[in-house]
């Protein structure tokens, strides 16, 4: 592997020419701009910038890089190691399992309370009950370094429940890794939250969303209840939600391989409708979904339900697959 | 969006400033980095023409030209200092966002001028709102705003106020251009479609909305847009036209004479213009054709055929515009004597449109006849290139 995507700014960064590492905790802290800018883009308010130092191998501090079992290690003149490799971009840690193959990434979008959050939660805590894939060809693993499991059990109980769970402002991010029989390497399934405060603006945008360009699905989420009711609303959930698509597509036209669109029906538990209509009512209370096919790799439906384990369990499971496989 | 016309790059006209340079001179954007900088360029324009605070208060990204030694092959990126990809680009010299597109595809644009309650804003956003379905319907292309100020600027003030509250859109407070994006999804190479000469299959068109006020608040934006536009859609308020010989007598054509001769000159504008004549069902023209040149004009469908081979040119349109023209030049003189003079006759049509929306004078609005703002703006497209020359047509 000789290279790592980002899983928080999305880029890719070669490890023998452009990787950073933390240094080791015993060398003096520092303030890292860096690392502080890109919190705050995100909305975090613990702006905690004093950290051990960054180096790289023509940095002064680095006295040689060796790889052990094909991890870059770096050694530092005092003579300590350290592997905590950070990405160059957004000073935050370059995880395993995510070069430039091995990771696929969702952007979960939608006006104010769509559900966008308890979708992630639910996703994410069905992976980490379930632990294999329905078809039983992966096992799914919790990276539980940015969540643990029992926030992310606690947080999608939460909204399960009816109650507003809090922004994710870090993505949720589960390896796939494959049977041994089936072969093939991990994949890092990452799951990004996207705040009304994110798309505020344009410069917000392209500040707060860097991983988007690289993002391989956006998904909007619609509260199909909503949908329901959009018929008597005459043009507006049309006019609203091509402004929202038209908007994030502001943080993706740079890409060079558009995303696909994925159009989540959350709380679908709330209408009146089975799965099989649900794509057929999507596009004709949103004709202009037609329009925006060009811009993306592809359009798809799915229904979705946070509340309801019973209902919702093999929905989310499908939602899951049809994202990332 | 691929560029099919051509492999190298266009030169940018920025939307903003409208300065033109080549693509190798716009500046790339590097949003993971902050800069103390302040850039006065952007935070004049900003304040002044947009009436907006650049970044809402916060630190700049950080601008850079893209080095002679970059790793990058693209014309439309450039790495960063920590090694990374941008292709976020913004104008030299105004510090604007750039479309996405810029550079990659030709640029045109289109000002909208027109009298006091002509009904321009009116016009814009049933222009707008249709032809982001007909084009697709039609003509498989895509029209859609290129960047995200349009998307938002477009919902806000012009859409949802229309077609959703049912309200009267607000005057403009600013001249923010509208940036669409007209794309031919799956376009082959070719530059023909259909029999007909299409130069373009991608391109970006910059739309002005343009009225007195913001003339006299930001002349130079505005002569400037017009100078510089390609297309022009003079809107005029058919039913305050006064059936006199002096056009001194309506203030609008006077202003709008003086502002034309100050940028053209004694010459006539010579690209192609669409004289909207808005609310021609309530002119008062005493003339026993204009209710013949009026339904007939409504009668026309813009073009809503499976097959492009049904369509065929015509030249439907000119025949109203020309009739309307005559009608015209017998009983509103002044009008018809103004706007020949300014207007070259060859490049220039009359559309009489019927009143779009229903001001019901409480701030709310009914929408009647949207269908007909678009057949003019297909027109213009048409002239500039992008459509196929029977954009307008009878089926």
């Amino acid at each position: 592997m000789s290279d790592r995507r980002c899983i928080f700014c999305g880029r890719l960064t070669e490890l023998e020419t452009d990787a950073l590492f933390r240094l080791p905790p015993d060398h003096p802290r520092t303030n890292d701009p860096i690392y502080a800018d890109f919190r705050k883009a995100r909305g975090f308010t613990d702006l905690r910038s004093d950290l051990p130092g960054v180096c790289g191998s023509r940095s002064p501090e680095c006295l040689k890089l060796d790889w052990e079992n094909g991890r870059p290690v770096l050694i530092t003149k005092t003579g300590r190691g350290t592997d905590t490799l950070i990405c160059p971009s957004c000073h935050n840690e370059l995880f395993r399992d995510t070069d430039s193959a091995s990771v696929c990434s969702a952007v979960f979008f939608g006006a104010k309370d769509s559900g966008k959050t308890s979708l992630i939660l639910a996703l994410a805590n069905s992976r980490i009950k379930e632990q294999f894939s329905p078809d039983g060809k992966y096992r799914y693993i919790f990276n539980d370094r940015l969540y643990s499991t029992e926030d992310i059990a606690a947080g999608a109980e939460k909204a399960a429940s009816g109650e507003k769970p809090a922004d994710l402002r870090s993505p949720a991010a589960v390896y796939r890794v494959p049977r041994a029989a089936e072969g093939g390497k991990p994949v890092c399934d990452v799951l990004h939250d996207v705040s009304a405060a994110d798309t505020a603006d344009e410069e917000t945008l392209l500040t707060a969303l860097p991983f988007a360009e690289s993002a391989e699905h956006f998904v909007y989420c619609l509260p199909a209840d909503k949908l329901a009711e959009a018929p008597g609303e005459g043009e507006r959930p049309d006019i609203l939600m091509r402004r929202d698509i038209f908007m994030m597509l502001g943080a993706c036209r740079f890409a060079e391989k558009p995303p696909e669109l994925d159009i989540a029906l959350t709380r679908y538990d709330l209408a009146d409708m089975s799965p099989e209509t649900a794509s057929e009512r999507v596009f004709g209370v949103f004709p202009s979904i037609g329009e925006l096919s060009g811009y993306f790799s592809g359009v798809k439906v799915y229904a979705v339900s946070a509340a309801r384990p019973d209902l919702g369990g093999s929905l989310t499971d499908e939602l899951y697959a049809g994202l990332f496989g | 969006m691929a560029n099919n016309n051509q492999d190298t790059t266009y030169d940018i006209v920025c939307p903003f400033c409208f300065r033109r340079y080549a693509n190798f001179n716009a500046l790339f954007a590097d949003h993971r980095r902050f800069s103390d900088e302040i850039y006065p360029g952007q935070v004049d324009y900003m304040r002044h023409f947009l009436g907006t605070e650049p970044f809402g208060g916060r630190e700049a990204p950080v601008y850079f030209r893209k080095a002679p030694n970059d790793p990058t092959e693209s014309p439309f990126a450039a790495a960063t200092e920590s090694g990374d990809i941008t292709r976020t680009r913004v104008c030299p010299y105004c510090y604007n966002l750039l479309p996405a597109s810029a550079g990659r595809v030709k640029s045109f644009s289109v000002a909208v001028i027109g009298s006091d309650d002509a009904e321009r804003s009116f016009y814009i956003a049933a222009a707008l709102h249709r032809m982001n379905s007909t084009m697709l319907a039609n003509y498989g292309a895509a029209f859609i705003p290129a960047d995200y100020r349009t998307a938002s600027v477009f919902c806000e003030q012009y859409e949802e106020p229309l077609y959703a509250d049912h309200t009267v859109p607000e005057a403009m407070m600013s001249i923010t251009p509208l940036v669409y994006e007209f794309a031919r999804a799956g376009a082959s190479a070719t530059e023909e479609w259909k029999g007909n000469n299409v130069t373009y299959n991608n391109a970006l068109i910059y739309i002005y909305n343009i009225d007195r006020d913001l003339v006299d608040r930001y002349p130079m934006i505005a002569y400037s847009a017009i100078a510089q536009t390609g297309a022009l859609i003079m809107i005029s308020d058919a039913a305050a036209q006064a059936a006199a010989d002096d056009p001194l007598y309506d203030p609008w054509l006077g202003y709008l004479t003086e502002t034309m001769r100050k940028i053209f000159g004694p010459m006539s504008f010579d690209r192609p213009a669409a004289i909207v004549l808005s609310k021609a069902d309530k002119a008062n023209i005493p003339d026993k054709k204009w209710p013949g040149i009026l339904k007939a004009f409504a009668s026309q469908k813009t073009v809503v055929s499976e097959s492009l081979k049904k369509v065929f040119p015509t030249t439907a349109f000119a025949k109203f515009s020309d009739q309307t023209a005559a009608v015209l030049r017998a009983r509103l003189p002044g009008f018809s004597s103004v706007t020949e003079s300014l207007f070259s006759k060859e490049n220039t049509l009359y559309f009489p449109v019927p009143e779009f929306f229903e001001d019901h004078g409480d701030g709310t609005a009914d929408i009647k006849e949207p269908a007909a703002a678009e057949a003019s703006f297909m027109w213009l497209l048409a002239k500039l290139g992008l459509l196929p020359n029977s954009s307008a047509v009878i089926l």
